[in-house]
């Protein structure tokens, strides 16, 4: 692939692929070294991929490949899938208080949210892919991606209600603080 | 369809109308249209994702990611050797004193030694290391991988730790931790430092081996308790002044 046409897709796409990589591992070192990974396996495999109008699902299912791959699988995941979807509705505060919030909050609320929910739910709110193109990304039925978007919805509005909360005090023990002087 | 299902779909619906011409939302819009609970309910939702996807877009990524991005993908980008035509032109030749070579090396190897050098140089070819902890003094960054229970050096070269400090990071390798201090001077010089009994498989030798990927030269060894591979772009000739 010439340098200008890899310096165009980096351009287009390495913004997104970074903030999808940070919700996903939650620290930035570990998502510029996903980011670059991913551009790293382009540069040796994808530049076979004969439809460049792919490149985009391409590089996001590459980067959820080797986040996958470089992290250890837990138990946890299955039993978390057996949750049932939550369908409250959304108050006018909670969009409000996002609102409020700067993105770099927003994006910690969203990596707090369970992994198999995380990971649609960062590619419908950072990358606008559709719910089709996410089964796509990441290799899961329809319904799946549906119930997981809905269920993750579910989890992130519960985080981002819990960051609003103000922390609680503990009243001092006076005794406590003469002791101290 | 009950509301339940409807809001269940349309969940899944972009904000912006986007995804109005969808076969599979196409009934949950018409009743979306007909039911002022449902479309108060919509557009709440709607808001609420259009909020969080402004706000996740105001996140930038740390400068210097996109020129280590453009930086690793030159480098890889090389045809690979098998492409090249000098490559295929002794390549019926090589076949046969590979064969060779591998018998002769199974016979005075471990099976199973795991290359550290060649990961080494690959990960610092990506362009970007990545650093955990910054600092000039190598002694916090000793200080920093002790912290981590990661591998410490029992001796730097003396030449380079006069050099400019970077920093350090941990990464995996094969399942275990290895370390990484980062120094500079005009050129990066990487320190890789992996615990001898982490790797028992890998060939120890006090004496420096070296090794060349295009621009990137790394010089191995190992002493009582650590592998140690310095890396570079700066060619093998920079490499070995250190040892």
């Amino acid at each position: 692939m010439a340098d200008d046409a890899f310096t165009q897709l980096v351009d287009a796409h390495y913004a997104p692929l970074f903030r999808f990589a940070l919700s996903l591992t939650r620290r930035e070192a570990d998502a510029c070294d996903l980011t670059q990974q991913t551009f790293y396996v382009w540069a040796t495999k994808g530049s076979a991929l004969r439809d460049l109008t792919k490149a985009k699902s391409w590089l996001f299912t590459t980067l959820y490949r080797e986040f996958l791959r470089g992290r250890r699988r837990d138990q946890r995941i299955t039993s978390i899938e057996d949750l049932p979807p939550g369908h409250a509705d959304i108050a006018d505060e909670e969009i409000d208080r996002v609102r409020r919030m700067d993105g770099a909050m927003v994006l910690e609320a969203l990596g707090a949210v369970d992994e198999v929910f995380r990971a649609p739910l960062s590619l419908f709110y950072v990358e606008d892919f559709s719910y089709l193109e996410i089964a796509e990304a990441l290799e899961v039925p329809l319904g799946t991606i549906m119930s997981r978007l809905s269920r993750g919805k579910s989890q992130l509005r519960a985080v981002l209600a819990a960051q609003a909360q103000p922390a609680k005090i503990i009243p001092f023990d006076e005794s406590e603080r003469r002791k101290s002087l | 369809m009950n509301d339940e299902q409807i809001k269940f779909l349309l969940g899944a619906a972009r904000p912006g109308g986007r995804d109005t011409a969808d076969p599979a939302f196409a009934g949950a819009f018409r009743r979306v249209a007909d039911d002022p609970k449902l479309r108060a309910w919509f557009e709440r939702e709607q808001a609420f994702n259009v909020a969080v996807c402004e706000k996740i877009r105001t996140v930038t990524p740390p400068s210097g990611l996109r020129e280590a991005i453009l930086a690793g993908g030159r480098l890889s980008a090389r045809p690979p050797w098998w492409r090249r035509p000098a490559t295929l032109a002794m390549a019926a030749g090589l076949a046969l004193l590979l064969t060779f070579a591998s018998v002769a090396l199974r016979l005075t190897r471990p099976a199973t030694a795991a290359d550290l050098p060649e990961f080494a140089l690959k990960f610092a070819g990506r362009g970007y290391i990545g650093l955990q902890e910054h600092g000039t003094d190598v002694e916090k960054l000793k200080a920093w991988l002790a912290s981590r229970n990661a591998p410490l050096p029992a001796k730097i070269p003396t030449e380079l730790v006069q050099l400019h400090g970077l920093g350090c990071r941990t990464v995996e390798f094969q399942g275990k931790d290895i370390s990484v201090i980062c120094f500079e001077e005009g050129h990066e010089f990487h320190l890789f430092v992996a615990r001898r009994a982490d790797f028992p498989a890998l060939l120890a030798s006090a004496e420096p081996r070296f090794r060349a990927r295009g621009a990137w030269a790394s010089a191995s060894w190992s002493d009582e308790s650590n592998h140690y591979v310095l890396v570079s772009d700066a060619g093998e000739k920079a490499v070995r002044r250190f040892l």
